[in-house]
């Protein structure tokens, strides 16, 4: 019989459990950006401000953005795993995808700090 | 050698309702990706100044980047309903051919219902 104790932890199951989880935190944050909005009636420059320039607001972000990288880093990975058939193709597509992934979380920064 | 006939040429194959769910799945998740820099120009538009920040309500405005924007949300809420059709399924709930079926056309139902209001409003 499989269980978790017996199929081991680099059989895919990590990838596994980290697309889920960084999914369901990646949804509850959405779900919180579009309640806030929701709540203060109106998407303002002040508004967006007032949100981001709190220090805990701005962690909640950057662990929202490693989850999103996570997140697709796996996705994008299971996807050209899937449909490109030539090894070196895929292997640049995932480095290209990744080093994307990565700027991003610079950019992201970068706007962060701004505020 | 001969090699044992696998058919897998998508668009030949009579897929199952659930198996388009799972794929447009994949796609609007691709789609999302590939949007995220258009998505991050956006907020640092925004993120910048009051002025700057009007710049962006009026290039959202503009009827194509708005409609281009529509279809990134109806991915987003597409990815975000299906991926926790998948969770639930991964649970233990619906996981039967028949109710994977009709969670799959709930799926559609309410993801358009969501769609529309989020246009209406």
């Amino acid at each position: 019989m499989i269980t978790l104790s017996n199929i081991g932890w680099q059989s895919g199951l990590r990838d596994w459990f980290l697309q889920r989880f960084t999914g369901i935190y990646i949804g509850l944050y959405c779900l919180f950006i579009l309640y806030y909005f929701f709540i203060t009636n109106e998407l303002s420059y002040i508004n967006l401000s007032l949100l981001f320039s709190s220090f805990l607001f701005k962690i909640i972000t950057i662990v929202f953005v490693f989850s999103l990288t996570l997140h697709s880093s796996l996705g994008l990975g299971i996807i050209l795993n899937d449909y490109i058939k030539k090894a070196y193709l895929r292997i640049i597509l995932d480095c290209f995808v990744n080093i994307m992934l990565l700027s991003y979380i610079f950019c992201i920064m970068q706007i962060l700090w701004g505020f | 050698m001969k090699s044992k006939h696998i058919h897998l040429k998508v668009f030949s194959i009579d897929l199952p309702l659930t198996a388009i769910v799972s794929i447009m799945h994949r796609l609007s998740g691709l789609l999302l990706f590939v949007c995220i820099p258009l998505l991050l120009y956006f907020f640092k538009l925004s993120s910048e100044s009051n002025s700057s920040f009007l710049i962006a309500e009026g290039l959202i405005s503009n009827i194509y980047i708005k409609l281009f924007l529509r279809l990134v949300s109806l991915a987003f809420i597409y990815h975000f309903m299906a991926g926790a059709r998948h969770i639930f399924m991964d649970i233990g709930f619906c996981e039967s051919k028949r109710s994977s079926k009709n969670t799959a056309i709930i799926l559609i139902f309410i993801v358009l219902i969501i769609f529309i209001v989020s246009i209406l409003l």
